[in-house]
């Protein structure tokens, strides 16, 4: 075949394939027309037109390109007939109401036992001053349950305060670093964890702005060996960390609140400070005191609109020993989790203190939904002499931020960093 | 060989002008069998329109291959099925010819669909009741046994609802469509007493009725002088209510039911209708299929409470009308742009654009005809094409500014002011309507053939004229007259005046056969200001023995 030959092959394949292309851009046209039921009628034998109903189909050709569609279609019409079961027998479900009282199944995706489910019970009309009682209960595995049990009174002694319960137990494979600003990846281990902890918090509405809490705890936590199936692969705990540690605690903390905007918070600014003092019940090993300073700032771009808005938070925490006790490693300040540097692993960092820096340019994608787009700057330290700016580490990322009418919903966040990435979903807002 | 088939096939046509009767009904009427009654849901077809049938648009190939063959200029819009052959729908069960085609008097504009007004001047007695959601109300029968639902206005915006559903409802009405009748009716509070095994849910749970029920719904809404409670009172329909329709598909249990929905021309082209009144909640659940006496289902468009500046008990937002409430569009522009592209409705406070309560958030500038959407998304408004549009431009701007006002003296609004500005706004947004439509498409329609003195004379409504989106010294007609059999030119001229004559004896005689000669005019509306000539209209005239006729028009 000479390229002559070759070259009209070539058109005559694209002219049948334009012409194809055509006809069944056609198809359904010519359908339509042969559907109007518009006949002359300028032949006696021919109906009268208003005897004859117009209709419309496709052809075959018509059925056959439109299969796609068809088998998408079919494939969702399940989750229709879930939605309209839902909004006959469960209306309140899908209007977003719930009862002053319920029952509503939990479920948990990853973690050891890869999956967990469970229950969640509350009442939030308990006795005639509207106590509320809520109950969550998890079961994963043998190595992974979590129970919690939260009981609240809403006007304790006055309008303006309230008092929370809290007691929670669970067991849970925990896999950590221990490290301090340079430690290694390879430093990772795992351990097995057996908590209870009891707290009580009183918090009063000093003014508008002002909350003041005092609260005190109860923890005893187990550290042992973890027998989970990630225990194979990461080397254990040090055996001078395992044993049981029981701890009380005394503290309280004081919240400014400057913050303006609903549903989205776009100026002002917040201040956190917390102070706590924490010691051994059993045998006297730990004696410390951790404190805490958070500053959050909101900033609108006033030249767009107030939704389009940078975000601030800078977090210092620190523990100091006492007596010349110790502090439990597991309580000790730390970095890398969904709400300090989110492209790291879970407990990345952690020494006696530490410093983040968070900005966040939040955008509205829609009226119930923001963009962020954010970076996270973190170092831990023992000493503050120990800060410096090369220590910091970077993680960055974006997200979703689902927006209800009372504020933040739901987020969905995407961070990465030089070693790790991590995907987010929670209902608690990070600030 | 085969694409040369498929093509082939593809390019065969009939003719487009009936030389017999034209069509002006479906006969979709035919007695069936009662179906039962389908569920009306809230949720499910929001979501679907919303998510899942975008998604199937695009893997519809049928669909695709159109879309890309728009692009490249070698295939059309898909067009509505029940169209005759003078571009018309002819009247069937869902749709009548009535004002554009008919010209209604004043009066029967302002009574619209009613024939009976509910009896205040006796007790009523409620039958049934709602006391959860947004609009709580009741359904009552009057003391000369006519059964209303009772609806009321938000405790915000007084008369803002009820004016609204009863306004709209008698503009769909006198554009042909099905409506429940619909009054204001102001009742003594006073007179009302609730029947007997009368159940509302309560948190949940079923209980009889009580006085105390019947307070709370009354409580704190619109009074006249004499202590009267204002209420909208929709008299149920005559037949058995069957569920609703949907804007997609047919009915199963339907045998008369023949042409998909979202390829009917009159429901394509109330998107038309609905964006004039900012009817934003336009949806599956506000539609009702009736089972009539007669055996058929009658198609009814309902729930009007969302049109005009009203949303429900509340007001319109300023996104209503501008985009889907779930918008990808939009949200994708959103997110490249980082948030900084300002969306229009973003920056608007509707609380500084009601100049009365009762009028609510309805604004003429923001309205963009072109761009106006429901709340949701619905398959047949999607498919509107140019020639729905026209048809439902056409129907928007046959209301007078006098007959718009007729109408929205029916809302009842106390307040002479906010009845302005109403009947203003309407006007407006009729006259950018139609400015837009009109200007996309050749406007002219109503024709009309005749013999005069020895001349063959064509005249039409040049609606762009009518509706002073052109001036009658910018506009000139150029048009050529074909004989269908042969192509063989006749004439071509222009004219200042939307009558187009020839002399009889420059036609030829007909046909050996007997059969008429049918003439095809090529009009095309030239605008002196505008270097565009619109696409021809085609229009088809048979030349027959008892006088000519027109036989089919074609738009491009």
């Amino acid at each position: 075949m000479n390229i002559c030959q070759l070259f009209k092959a070539t058109r005559n394949i694209f002219f049948a394939f334009i012409l194809a292309f055509v006809a069944f851009c056609q198809v359904e046209a010519r359908d339509l027309y042969i559907a109007n039921a518009d006949t002359t009628g300028s032949e006696n034998t021919k109906p009268h037109p208003n005897t004859v109903a117009y209709s419309s189909g496709k052809s075959f050709f018509g059925h056959v390109l439109a299969t796609p569609s068809y088998l998408f279609h079919w494939a969702t019409r399940p989750l229709g007939w879930g939605i309209k079961f839902s909004e006959q027998k469960l209306p309140q479900l899908l209007q977003g109401e719930r009862g002053p009282y319920g029952v509503y199944p939990l479920f948990e995706l990853g973690g050891d036992a890869l999956g967990a489910y469970g229950l969640l019970l509350y009442h939030n009309k308990l006795t005639r001053y509207n106590h509320k009682a809520r109950i969550e209960a998890l079961f994963g595995s043998e190595n992974y349950n979590d129970f919690d049990f939260e009981y609240t009174i809403p006007k304790a002694g006055s309008d303006r305060s309230r008092v929370e319960l809290d007691a929670s137990y669970s067991n849970d494979p925990i896999k950590s670093f221990y490290g301090d600003n340079d430690s290694r990846l390879s430093a990772e281990n795992i351990y097995a964890t057996e908590n209870l902890e009891i707290d009580a918090v009183y918090s009063i509405l000093l003014s508008e702005k002002i909350d003041l809490s005092l609260l005190t705890g109860y923890q005893k936590m187990d550290i042992k060996e973890s027998e989970s199936d990630d225990a194979d692969e990461l080397p254990s705990i040090p055996g001078e960390r395992r044993g049981t540690s029981t701890l009380y605690s005394l503290g309280s903390s004081v919240r400014f609140d400057f913050a303006e905007g609903t549903p989205r918070i776009f100026s002002g600014s917040r201040y956190l400070a917390a102070l706590q003092w924490y010691h051994s019940l059993t045998d006297g090993e730990f004696h410390y005191l951790q404190y805490s300073f958070e500053w959050q700032q909101f900033i609108p771009l006033k030249f767009l609109t107030n939704e389009r808005r940078f975000a601030f938070k800078g977090s210092l925490e620190k523990t100091a020993p006492l007596a010349g006790k110790s502090i439990p490693f597991f309580k000790k300040p730390g970095l890398g989790s969904s709400y300090d540097l989110r492209g790291f692993q879970s407990d990345r960092f952690q020494d006696d203190g530490s410093l983040l820096l968070t900005l966040e340019y939040r955008y509205p994608l829609w009226n119930f939904a923001d963009i962020t787009l954010f970076v996270d700057e973190g170092q831990v330290f023992s000493r503050y002499s120990d800060i410096s700016i090369p220590d910091f580490h970077t993680s960055y990322g974006f997200g979703f931020h689902l927006i209800s009418s009372k504020g933040f919903a739901f987020r969905s966040e995407f961070a990465f960093s030089k070693e790790s990435s991590r995907v987010i979903l929670s209902i608690n807002p990070n600030f | 060989m085969a694409a040369l088939a498929l093509f082939s096939i593809s390019c065969s046509s009939t003719k487009p002008y009936a030389l017999g009767p034209v069509k002006t009904f479906d006969p979709d009427t035919s007695r069936i069998p009662q179906p039962e009654e389908n569920a009306s849901y809230q949720y499910w077809d929001r979501i679907d329109n919303t998510v899942f049938h975008q998604i199937e648009k695009p893997l519809d190939l049928n669909k695709t291959f159109r879309f890309a063959g728009r692009l490249i200029g070698v295939s059309d819009a898909k067009e509505a099925v029940n169209v005759n052959r003078l571009d018309e729908v002819p009247e069937s069960s869902w749709y009548q010819y009535r004002h554009y085609h008919d010209t209604m008097s004043t009066n029967q504009l302002k009574q619209g669909p009613n024939s009976v007004e509910p009896d205040t001047s006796g007790n009523w007695t409620i039958f049934s009741a709602k006391l959860e959601g947004a609009n709580p109300g009741f359904f009552i029968e009057d003391a000369k046994g006519n059964r209303f639902l009772i609806k009321f206005d938000g405790p915000e915006y007084p008369e803002l609802t009820t004016s609204a559903e009863v306004i709209s409802t008698k503009l769909f009405y006198a554009a042909g469509y099905n409506v429940p009748e619909a009054t204001i009716a102001y009742f003594d509070p006073e007179k009302v007493s609730i029947g007997e095994d009368v159940m509302v849910m309560d948190k949940g749970e079923e209980r009889p009725m009580n006085m105390k029920d019947y307070r709370s719904i009354i409580e704190g809404k619109t009074r006249n002088a004499q202590g009267k409670i204002r209420a909208l009172a929709s008299k149920f329909v005559d037949g058995i209510p069957v569920g609703q329709w949907t804007f997609e598909g047919t009915r199963s249990d339907d045998p008369n039911d023949k042409v998909k929905h979202e390829d009917r021309r009159e429901v394509r082209g109330m998107r038309i209708i609905s964006s004039w009144l900012n009817d934003t909640d336009r949806r599956d659940a506000n539609t009702m299929a009736v089972y009539t006496d007669e055996g058929y289902i009658k198609h009814y468009v309902q729930d009007f409470g969302n049109t005009l500046g009203a949303n429900g008990a509340s007001i319109h937002g300023p996104i209503y009308g501008q985009a889907y409430l779930i918008d990808p569009r939009y949200m994708a522009r959103n997110a490249i742009t980082l948030g900084t592209y300002i969306n229009s409705w973003e920056t608007i406070d509707a609380q500084n654009h009601i100049p009365h309560p009762s009028v609510g958030y309805f604004r003429a500038d923001v309205f963009k005809p072109g761009q106006w959407v429901s709340a949701h998304p619905l398959p047949a408004y999607e498919n509107m094409t140019l020639r729905d549009a026209f048809w439902g431009a056409k129907l928007v701007s046959g209301f007078s500014n006098e007959e718009i006002r007729a109408i929205v003296e029916t809302g009842k609004l106390s307040n002479e002011s906010a009845e302005e500005y109403l009947v203003d706004v309407l006007v407006k947004r009729r006259d950018k309507l139609a400015r837009y439509w009109f200007s996309r498409i050749n406007p002219i329609d109503k024709f009309s053939a005749r013999d005069y003195r020895d001349r063959l004379e064509l005249t039409f409504a040049d609606l762009g004229l009518q509706n002073e989106v052109f001036t009658k010294e910018e506009t000139i007609y150029k048009y050529t007259i074909f004989e269908v059999s042969g192509g063989r030119e006749i004439k071509t001229d222009t004219s200042s005046e939307p009558r187009l004559s020839i002399r009889r004896n420059h036609l030829p005689e007909s046909e050996a056969d007997g059969k008429p000669i049918v003439l095809e005019y090529e009009i095309s509306t030239k605008h002196k200001n505008d270097d565009v000539t619109e696409k021809p209209t085609k229009v088809y005239i048979a030349l027959e023995s008892a006088g000519p006729r027109v036989v089919g028009i074609q738009r491009d």
